[in-house]
């Protein structure tokens, strides 16, 4: 009996740790979570997972995503600084620098390619998703990947290059690839893409990444790689035996051939899926008469031919909205006085034509320059359509809304600059709206139609092909409902191209880069750094939302903006470089 | 509280009417360090005599913490156990849950910085009766259940703990009931409770002048007073508004009440141990408990039972089962909120109502701290623990004579409620409402779960005990599971199984040996990196009993001890990334938060991003521990015991700062963190009788100092900004040079040419200076360093004795701690950033930088704190050296005087009458110069109290 116990104990006690490994240690059910494995066992949840990825990836440049407070459009002068608690304000002050005062979020950028990358690896275990989806959505992952490459590229040039999640045995000494080499990564993954994406996804899922969208990346970013930042044969500030991490080393014109043939193929693809350049109201040459509404649909109505990828973002309590609208009737947060000191400059306003393709005559700098107030909203009104379609002038309804009483004066109007203010600017913007009425979210347009035709435009000129140049760059300039540009000199068209840029995607994250990128005189003189001007108002003291309550107004210099050359390029966060196996990029 | 204090007047009135005086020696419990003969180790698995054993443990009995009247027994521990660091906390009436926040202990200083949630304190594991508990249960035991307090804390006593024992171990033994005839105890005690060293803020006038110095400073050293020479003058003479809200807000003192029955006895095949505590703890704020009001105050219920019965020859058994059923009310507001609205809340800014039955308050200043106790109802929590253990235990000596089996569980189980009765009223200034709140009724809040717990354990032992000629064998091996349920992200359930053992062998009763092991397995990692094995070596050599010691006179006891050992650490925090980090999990948020819309038209869809980087390797921190150990006897009087120690931490979970941002997302956790620990505790008893006086001494002194040997850092601009080569906890920031004076700046207020420029914006005179380290001519993130001594003191110490004559005793105990420094910015920022943003003033400030000459004021030369600021100045509130201070003290925390006496001559029945006080004197700079408590700075504070009480036993 005893005898028996014995073993019985010993039985047990062999039995009980054998099962455990098995399942005493399991781990327990939680409630609450989700582990990878739950991720990636059906359709719902990947799919949960792939929106987070676009979430993250496409985020780039918005607010709040290394930015924080405010938009790119600050920085490049086309609107003002923001508040002083603005990370805008604080570069426009004392410019960028590895402790934090970036327009990027530099380990972001490797989180959500990570994230993209675990989607990539993961995606084959889901159970209830066909073969050619799950290629589908292999593809959509390097395209995000490539997306952020791509933006590192512009603002960087040569990166790191990390091809897969990385997990803690893998080699961790990965140093800045070349700038030759990053771009070849984000072009074989834009082409590795290509093949594995759809030209068109189901109604519900429209909106996901399209073969369209790799081919754009890939003409973007060559584009990038063909103006003069890169493409020439020592950078701005050297980096002596590692100059070839931000520069290619020569100028060579084939780089802008492979941006035209790039550029071309997006062209080609888009008119076979249904994409185009928004025009219902001309023809070639033929300034376009419904410019105003074909613009603003193409930047503002969500889902339309125009774009062919969008930042699909709805939280009102987001930066991405809050910087974004004017409504304080339809945006009602509460934090929108944020954007007081968002108003246009001078600076930038400068750039927009006359309706008739005329250039504006706006009043000088100073006091003794003033004009009256009524002077200024004749002038608006002169305006060509985008002018209209982007902005409400002071004391005035938005164009883009009209009748609702939601964006009207009283309710979306910040002020004006009075008494050498600054902040409120000569307008404010109110793109991205047109016809939005209540809906306060937009889709912010991250690859649209113009950009290839700009491209084509840009590259051609830089080709000496004056002809095919204008051709393309009037069809954006003629779309936008005005007469055709007939110049022929290499560089005054280059100039008239630039500009076509500015205005056309205007506080569109778009300027910032190009005008580093194409070493523009003047960037240190109001363009990025130096003189920034707003127009100031007189009053009679009444309620400045009423025009006739404005007296005068004139052209003021309000503050100067920091530049430095080392600011073609941004910082690499000085904690990273303590790790020293990243290069900091010179100057910081 | 009437009722209560005529019982005990009563209780007391019987007991001296029945008691017959008598003489008889005073009773003195003096704790033996190296153990009688008698005396058992306090550690797991094997029944050995102290003097056998090999590991470092320090003891205290129960009768030495029921000294000291608290609701929460681990207070009682201050300055008890060498190596324990116990520092006092608030004495807030609070239920369990928040016991620990209220109790900050480690064991032999910090040997670890990985995933320590509590500021690193409490690290440590509770095992109760040899069954893992938690700190919550233990403070909760009432003292005069409890027989003993050990913590365990060399590798030897750690052995068998696997995973559990990186941090050391209490070791808590509750009463058992004796052979015997049965015995009644009777323990009754009351007492006060009053505030300790609470900073009050100043009063009106003071406030005022010192608000009038701030806004001039902040109007460009320009004298614009905001408050007029009538307005002081009305403050100075008692007509203006002046609210001293600690005296409207407090009582003078609290009343505390413990009382308890205990029965016990038994014969050899049935023993028992029964007891009935009640406990009650009223708050320190001045609220009267009505049917809409209640004071901050805790009732709790304990009942216990052990009972040992021997079945037959073979089968024994063991049940002891506890609960305990607590009420705890409190003011609908939070009490922490509370006080630092009275230490925040100027005295000028309005009197407590402005007419009656209208409460004042302002947009700024909108919870009146005397309303929030009486206006806003009240909340309560029922806590109810119910722990349960048994034990079958089997003399298997028919089959191997010394061969045993025992067969265990355990249960427990915690669960509370929330009940409360809420109000609301309007807030009142110059006869208008000033906030949105209007005036609600009381009205009844539903009853809600507050969270529950649920730990079970079973455990199973076979052991083997056997002496022969000179040898001596002890050795049992033990198998042993737990299932932990509670609330909670990742915290839902865990689990956990250790095989663990020891062989102690003794030859000559000279040199002793002992292995001991354990094999242990967590579900918090991966499969296939489960299991970890943890051996220990131990010996002792009793010298004393060597021939050429033997007749020694002096003396009477040497022994060394040495062991090394390999422990582990389980990281089972509460904490996010606690636990299953190999799991790769994913939660719904992302960047820019909400939905991405991936169709169109668009309608939700979810997000699901990953939480963290897993890392399949992950695994438990490891300990290696080396200890050696001598205990000393000498003239039958003086007992010592030394030890020293070393700790080298390896492979603790850090977050790897140093894996570049290229690998993506929030970095991983990795077993890399290294920190060494070392240190001695010395103790030492003096044991006496002069004539008709007996009397002892003794004390104690633990040492430890760590060092962070890596830890992963993110690279540091400069070696100088570092932490890794310091000691845990070591504040980082700038070094303070003393005050900007007038001729540093120019005429424009710009700073002279040469002067480091700090970057927290514009300076003026009489702000700090700053040291530029770096010499880049800028004061920023890259000037900081080591500006003082980690909060955690490097000694520990304490005083004690007793003396003993006819039948009284009187006992002093002092404890402190010494080595540590406290960053007042972060411990008391409402008392130490004076003014800034709507805030009140101090005696701190009173001193302040200030230079309006036309005024009479002119403080450059001797000024003790930097210039006043209504406005955040972000420069004067850096950290650094200027705000660290030193936190050293002596405290008398004890002080007793009894008298004992049998009830009927000659018959084992005695009464003991004695009256004590707590916390009676404090030493210390901080008390001295910022009228700063060294160990509580804010909030609720720690309590002075004094109290009577009586023990009766028959």
């Amino acid at each position: 009996m005893i005898v028996m116990k014995r073993y019985l104990l010993l039985i047990l006690i062999a039995a009980t740790l054998g099962s455990c490994e098995k399942h005493f240690l399991q781990v327990p059910s939680t409630t609450g979570t989700t582990t990878i494995q739950t991720v990636f066992s059906t359709t719902v949840n990947a799919n949960a997972a792939i929106a987070a990825a676009y979430s993250n990836c496409l985020v780039q440049g918005l607010p709040y995503s290394g930015l924080d407070h405010g938009t790119i459009a600050a920085l490049s002068g086309e609107l003002s600084w923001g508040y002083n608690w603005h990370m805008t304000y604080k570069i426009i002050n004392t410019g960028l620098n590895a402790n934090g005062q970036s327009d990027d979020d530099f380990d972001g950028n490797y989180s959500y390619i990570r994230q993209a990358y675990l989607i990539y690896e993961n995606i084959g275990q889901v159970k209830d998703m066909d073969a050619a989806t799950k290629t589908n959505v292999q593809g959509e992952m390097l395209a995000l990947v490539a997306y952020r490459y791509m933006g590192m590229f512009i603002r960087y040039g040569g990166v790191p290059i990390v091809s897969k999640s990385l997990t803690s045995s893998d080699s961790l000494d990965i140093p800045r690839s070349s700038l030759q080499a990053t771009l070849d990564t984000i072009t074989s993954l834009c082409d590795r893409a290509a093949t594995m994406l759809p030209d068109t996804w189901p109604a519900q899922y429209s909106g996901r990444i399209t073969k369209g969208v790799v081919l754009a990346i890939k003409a973007r970013t060559l584009m990038y790689a063909a103006r003069p930042l890169f493409n020439s044969s020592a950078p701005v500030l050297s980096l002596g035996s590692h100059n070839n991490l931000i520069c290619f080393g020569s100028a060579d014109q084939s780089r802008w051939q492979d941006a035209i043939n790039a550029s071309n193929a997006v062209i080609t693809w888009a008119g076979s899926n249904g994409y185009q350049l928004i025009n219902t109201g001309g023809g070639a040459n033929t300034p376009n008469a419904n410019a105003f509404a074909d613009y603003g649909t193409a930047t503002s109505t969500p889902g339309n031919i125009e774009t062919i990828l969008a930042y699909k973002n709805d939280n009102p309590s987001s930066g991405i909205t809050k910087y974004f609208t004017m409504s304080k009737v339809y945006y009602t947060v509460g934090d929108g006085y944020d954007m007081d000191n968002y108003g246009m400059e001078t600076n930038f306003l400068e750039n927009y034509y006359k309706a008739d393709g005329t250039d504006q005559v706006w009043p000088g700098v100073g006091a003794s320059n003033a004009l009256p107030a009524t002077d200024y909203f004749t002038k608006m009104n002169e305006m060509e359509p985008r002018f209209k379609a982007d902005n409400m002038w002071h004391a005035s309804d938005a164009l883009n809304n009209p009748g609702d009483q939601g964006w009207n004066a009283a309710n979306c109007d910040r002020g004006v600059n009075q008494a050498g203010s600054a902040g409120h600017g000569d307008a404010n913007s109110v793109k991205f709206h047109y016809l939005s009425g209540s809906r306060i979210w937009f889709e912010f347009p991250l690859l649209r139609m113009a950009e290839f035709y700009l491209n084509l435009a840009e590259a051609y000129n830089e080709m000496g092909n004056s002809a095919q140049a204008l051709v393309n760059l009037n069809l954006v300039h003629n779309r936008a409902g005005l007469p055709s540009i007939t110049e022929t000199d290499q560089a005054t068209l280059r100039s008239i191209i630039q500009r076509e840029w500015a205005v056309e995607y205007y506080n569109e994250n778009q300027r910032y880069f190009l005008v580093k990128h194409w070493k523009l005189p003047g960037i240190d003189n109001g363009l990025v750094g130096g003189p920034r001007r707003e127009f100031q108002f007189t009053t009679n003291g009444q309620n400045v939302e009423v025009p006739a309550n404005l007296l005068t107004y004139y052209d003021q210099v309000v503050f100067n903006a920091y530049w430095d050359p080392k600011q073609y390029l941004e910082p690499i966060p000085q904690s990273e470089i303590n790790k020293r196996i990243l290069i900091q990029n010179p100057g910081y | 509280m009437k009722n209560r204090l005529t019982n005990i007047i009563i209780l007391f009135v019987l007991l001296l009417a029945g008691g017959t005086t008598m003489a008889q020696d005073s009773v003195i419990t003096i704790r033996d360090s190296r153990g009688a003969d008698s005396a058992l180790e306090t550690a797991p698995l094997l029944t050995l005599p102290r003097r056998l054993s090999t590991a470092s443990i320090s003891v205290v009995g129960g009768d030495d913490l029921y000294k000291t009247p608290t609701t929460n027994t681990a207070n009682t521990l201050i300055g008890r156990l060498p190596g324990l660091y116990a520092k006092q906390s608030t004495d807030e009436p609070l239920g369990v849950p928040a016991m620990v926040s209220a109790t900050n202990m480690t064991i032999r200083g910090l040997g670890s910085y990985g995933f320590v949630g509590n500021n690193a304190f409490n690290t440590f594991r509770v095992y109760v009766d040899g069954w893992e508990s938690t700190l919550n249960y233990f403070t909760t035991i009432p003292a005069e259940d409890i027989e003993s307090v050990s913590i365990l804390k060399d590798a030897a006593a750690l052995a068998v703990f696997g995973m559990k024992g990186d941090n050391g171990v209490l070791w808590v033994t509750t009463k058992k009931g004796h052979a015997g005839r049965p015995r009644v105890q009777v323990g009754a005690r009351a007492g006060v409770q009053q505030v300790l060293n609470v900073d009050k803020p100043l009063g009106s006038y003071d406030y005022a002048r010192l608000y009038n110095e701030a806004v001039s400073n902040d109007n460009g050293d320009t004298w614009t007073p905001a408050y007029s020479t009538a307005q002081l003058q009305a403050y100075k003479n008692g007509t203006g508004t002046n609210v001293d809200w600690y005296d409207q807000g407090l009582k003078h003192s609290a009343f505390y009440n413990n009382d308890n029955v205990s029965f016990s006895g038994g014969n050899n095949s049935a023993k028992y141990y029964l007891n009935l505590d009640y406990l009650d703890q009223q708050g320190l704020f001045n609220i009267r408990n009505t049917d809409s009001t209640s004071n901050e105050k805790l009732q709790r219920y304990n009942l216990t039972s052990n009972l040992d019965l021997d079945i037959s020859k073979i089968f024994s058994a063991n049940i002891s089962l506890r609960g305990m059923v607590e009420n705890q009310k409190t003011p609908n507001y939070n009490t922490s909120t509370l006080w630092n609205n009275m230490a925040a809340y100027p005295s000028n800014i309005y009197p407590v109502m402005q007419d009656s039955g209208k409460w004042s308050g302002t947009a700024l200043y909108p919870n009146n701290p005397i309303a929030s106790q009486n206006a806003l109802g009240w909340t309560s929590t029922q806590y109810r623990i119910l722990q349960g253990n048994f034990t079958l235990k089997e003399k298997l000596d028919v089959l191997l004579p010394g061969l045993y089996a025992s067969e265990s569980y355990s249960f427990y189980s915690y669960a509370s409620t929330t009940y409360s009765k809420t109000a609301n009223y309007a807030r009142y200034f110059d006869s208008a409402v000033r906030t949105t709140d209007q005036a609600i009724p009381l009205k009844a809040q539903p009853q809600t779960p507050a969270g529950q717990e649920d730990l079970k354990q079973a455990r199973l032992t076979v052991g083997y005990d056997h002496s022969w000629n000179t040898s001596r064998l002890s050795t049992a091996v033990d198998y042993y599971g737990s299932n932990y349920l509670g609330d909670g992200f990742l915290y839902y359930a865990t689990t956990y199984q250790n095989l663990s053992g020891r062989i102690n062998y003794a030859w000559l009763d000279k040199y002793i040996g002992e292995l001991g092991f354990s094999y242990f397995g967590s579900d918090a990692y991966a499969p296939g990196h489960r299991w970890g094995f943890y051996p220990a070596l131990s010996a002792a050599w009793i010298v004393s009993k060597e021939r050429f010691l033997a007749d020694n006179k002096t003396i009477d006891l040497l022994k060394l001890r040495l062991s090394a050992g390999k422990s582990g650490g389980m990281n089972d925090n509460v904490t996010q990334s606690g636990r299953y980090l190999f799991q790769q999990y994913y939660q719904t948020s992302a960047l820019s938060g909400g939905n991405f819309y991936m169709n169109n038209p668009p309608t939700a869809g979810s997000i699901l991003a990953p939480l963290y980087t897993a890392n399949p390797d992950v695994f438990a921190e490891k300990s290696m521990k080396y200890n050696i150990g001598v205990d000393l006897g000498l003239l039958h009087k003086l007992d010592l015991s030394l030890d020293a120690f070393l700790d080298k931490r390896s492979s603790i979970l850090t977050q790897d700062h140093s894996i570049p941002d290229y690998y993506g997302y929030n970095l991983e956790y990795n077993n890399v963190g290294k920190v060494t620990n070392k240190g001695f505790e010395l103790m030492g008893t003096w044991t006496d009788k002069i004539g008709g006086f007996s009397y002892s001494l003794n004390g104690m002194l633990s040492y430890s100092r760590n060092k962070i040997d890596y830890m992963a850092e993110t690279p540091p601009p400069y070696s100088y900004n570092a932490l890794t080569g310091r000691p845990i906890g070591t504040p980082i920031g700038l070094i303070a040079l003393g005050y900007y004076q007038l001729n540093d700046f120019n005429a424009d207020g710009s700073l002279k040419q040469g002067e480091p420029v700090p970057q927290f914006g514009a300076v003026q005179p009489g702000d700090i200076k700053y040291k530029d380290l770096n010499g880049d001519g800028k004061i920023d993130g890259t000037d900081v360093t080591s500006i003082g001594r980690s909060p955690f003191p490097t000694w520990v110490y304490s005083l004690g004795g007793t003396l003993g004559y006819k039948g009284f005793d009187l006992s002093a105990f002092f404890d402190g701690a010494l080595g540590g420094d406290v960053n007042l910015l972060s411990a008391a920022p409402i008392q130490t950033e004076s003014l800034v943003n709507n805030g009140n003033a101090f005696a701190m400030a009173k001193n302040a930088w200030a230079y309006y000459p036309q005024e009479g004021i002119d403080t450059r030369a001797t000024a003790t704190y930097p210039r006043l600021s209504t406005t955040a100045n972000t420069n004067n509130y850096q950290y650094s050296t200027y705000w660290m201070k030193s936190t050293d003290f002596l405290r008398l925390h004890n002080l007793e005087l009894g008298y004992t006496t049998c009830l009927k001559r000659g018959a084992t029945s005695t009464v003991r009458f004695y009256v004590n006080a707590i916390n009676l004197a404090t030493w210390s700079t901080l008390l001295k110069h910022d009228q700063l408590d060294p160990e509580t700075l804010g909030g609720y504070p720690a309590v002075k109290s004094y109290n009577a009480g009586i023990t009766l036993s028959f």
